[in-house]
């Protein structure tokens, strides 16, 4: 069970380094190749429930080495993103036949795969950087797969960018190994927390703000956010959707979150930022989608107002934990946003997979975009999907805290839920009339395989309301909101479970 | 063809094969001196490098062929993670050093470091192979006299 955990990382390298290598009469069995080796990440990570611990990579122990580092949030992304993997992958098995060279794509697939679940579960914040750029330069050259113009130019901003950021959060992580003298997140935090005073402008809030800007921008959150509309809109479908549901959640969101949390929460209170940054990107993503005519590109901006309610709830939640009357309220910002997280990294990929089955088999069909309404619903928080539920247990936390700077990003946050709700309905009612004979003409010609991965997203949707059910809720999502809030008291926490 | 310096040919015919052993020896003895996987193939890929400057793509390239350097690139990556996968087998720990334990070998002496030199191999080649490979592409990309533009996919 402990060695699954450096094989999670090492077995997608290794299958995409033997699909590198297939001889060219070998390359039709490339598909069911990546199609085994994408079940076989998943069914790993399935198999890692529950289990906590520290794996020491070559024996080598934890100042010295590297080690990998697992916890039951960790767990939770894991089991999402190897889920959304192995969706894109059956999906894109059909729809890559329209582009060349599938096998590269698989490749780069396959290293974009083992550089998130590095990610997930990488121990020292050096390696996790060294993972994010594994997956981030593997997604600089998916969304550009299509090598059309406008793919290129998309591909060669988020590149460019990319890089800036990635430099930033290096300086980040550099000034960080020279005030202290290591990389080891868990190593750090302890020091972290031991300073006895934190002066208004150390260098420790330099490291904080350079290490994290990174991670900002993975995460595509508001100041740093404008990459994101243009890779998701030009990339292939399964790009889009792989880049939206995994990547920018686990090397951004998880990243960011395990940085804050792991690292500087000992000494710097950074859940009010994180929360800014958050209620930010709710406004600035729901502004921008209102004058957005294009589908892609507007669900873009929505996805950046859905990451802003995640970084909301979670910031609120650890600025909540240190005051003492409202245990309520943390709980509802905290699990409130890891069940946005796992609608996040369930409704966007649905989206996005869906207006990728309308363009096939005719690639530049792109007039008439295959809505998901299930996604889209979800998305826009309509109440029989769990979309609904996420965002308004996180609403009600900013309600309920009796602050009135959490008044304000409830009222801010209410009211960019309410338009995203009229808007997208009422665009997609207006889409439906027109188009609705467009639609039964397509679902006939889309295979089975491409059917299988928009159901089950779909059927998620709603049933992951089934998360909410005590048995489960006790088992999956309370550890995992315990293990990303700062450990204190232990009498705020607890007692509303 | 016609417009190389002849002086240029020569010793670079001449001095290639030298370069080459150089970055062998820079990677063999990576764990005891300066050195390692990383420099010793960007030497190695030196000797192939030299090649393009001073004879041209084809004469690189009928030493080092486009789809061989892509062979190689993933192979070398690949040989790294076997070993590390061998720890996994042999002694129950990615990654772990199982060739020392078995065989230490005398200390400060060439076979001394278990899967350590296997590894600065695989480096070394993973690295050869994708630095020449960027200085082909770099050199493809080149607009100007050069008359020998052909598609690389045909070699």
């Amino acid at each position: 069970m402990n060695n699954l955990i450096p094989i999670l990382v090492a077995f997608p390298l290794a299958a995409g380094f033997i699909l590198a290598l297939l001889p060219g009469k070998w390359l039709k069995s490339a598909d069911s190749i990546a199609l085994v080796a994408s079940s076989i990440v998943f069914l790993m990570a399935a198999a890692l429930y529950g289990y906590e611990g520290i794996y020491e990579i070559g024996g080598w122990s934890s100042p010295v080495g590297i080690n990998l580092h697992i916890d039951s949030f960790g767990w939770l992304m894991l089991i999402a993103v190897s889920f959304v993997g192995l969706s894109v992958m059956l999906f894109s098995i059909n729809y890559m036949k329209t582009y060349t060279s599938r096998n590269r794509y698989y490749v780069l697939f396959f290293m974009m795969t083992a550089g998130i679940n590095g990610t997930l579960l990488a121990g020292d914040i050096f390696n996790r950087f060294v993972y994010v750029e594994l997956a981030a330069i593997a997604s600089y050259v998916l969304v550009g797969f299509g090598c059309g113009a406008k793919e290129l130019t998309a591909a060669l901003k988020y590149a460019v960018l990319g890089a800036a950021a990635s430099a930033v959060s290096l300086f980040g992580i550099a000034f960080l190994y020279a005030l202290y003298g290591t990389v080891d997140m868990a190593l750090l935090g302890e020091v972290i927390s031991g300073l006895e005073t934190v002066y208004p402008f150390s260098p420790l809030h330099l490291a904080a703000g350079l290490a994290i800007t990174g991670f900002v921008f993975k995460a595509a959150a508001f100041p740093l956010h404008i990459w994101q509309p243009d890779a998701l809109s030009a990339a292939p479908a399964p790009v889009s959707a792989i880049v939206s549901g995994a990547l920018i959640s686990s090397t951004g969101i998880y990243a960011l979150l395990r940085t804050v949390n792991t690292v500087f929460s000992g000494a710097l209170r950074l859940g009010p930022a994180v929360a800014a940054i958050g209620l930010f990107s709710v406004a600035a993503g729901t502004l921008t989608a209102s004058g957005t005519k294009e589908y892609k590109r507007k669900i873009s901006y929505y996805s950046i107002s859905q990451v802003g309610y995640i970084l909301l709830g979670f910031g609120f939640a650890w600025h909540l934990i240190y005051s003492e009357s409202s245990a309520a309220a943390v709980f509802l910002a905290g699990s409130g946003a890891i069940f946005h997280l796992l609608n996040y990294a369930v409704f966007t990929p649905l989206i996005f997979l869906k207006s990728g089955a309308a363009e096939y088999p005719e690639k530049r069909d792109r007039d008439f975009p295959g809505v998901s309404y299930a996604g889209i619903l979800s998305l826009a928080g309509v109440p029989p999907f769990a979309g609904f539920i996420s965002k308004a247990m996180i609403i009600a936390a900013c309600f309920i805290s009796g602050t009135y700077s959490g008044f304000a990003a409830g009222v801010i946050a209410s009211a960019a839920a309410v338009y995203t709700l009229i808007s997208l309905t009422r665009s997609n009612i207006i889409n439906f009339r027109i188009k609705r004979k467009k639609a039964r003409n397509i679902s006939g010609r889309i295979p089975l395989l491409m059917k299988i991965p928009i159901w089950s997203l779909s059927a998620l949707c709603i049933l992951l309301w089934l998360l909410f059910i005590p048995v489960l809720r006790e088992r999956i999502i309370e550890p995992a909101r315990l293990s990303i809030m700062p450990q204190v008291r232990a009498g705020v926490e607890g007692s509303l479970r | 063809m016609k417009d190389r310096s002849l002086i240029a040919v020569i010793i670079s015919r001449w001095v290639s094969p030298f370069i080459f052993l150089y970055g062998v020896h820079l990677i063999a003895y990576g764990h005891l001196s300066p050195g390692g996987g990383f420099p010793g193939g960007v030497v190695l890929a030196c000797s192939f490098i030299l090649a393009l400057l001073a004879r041209g793509k084809l004469a690189a390239l009928k030493r080092m062929p486009y789809v061989f350097a892509k062979k190689l690139d993933a192979s070398g990556a690949f040989i790294f993670l076997l070993t590390a996968f061998a720890g996994l087998i042999f002694a129950r720990v990615f990654f772990l050093n199982f060739l020392n334990q078995i065989f230490p070998g005398q200390e400060l002496r060439l076979f001394s470091a278990g899967t350590v030199m296997i590894n600065n191999f695989a480096i070394g080649i993973k690295i050869c192979a994708s630095i020449f490979l960027v200085i082909l592409f770099i050199s493809a990309l080149r607009v100007g006299k050069d008359t020998e533009m052909k598609t690389m996919e045909e070699d």
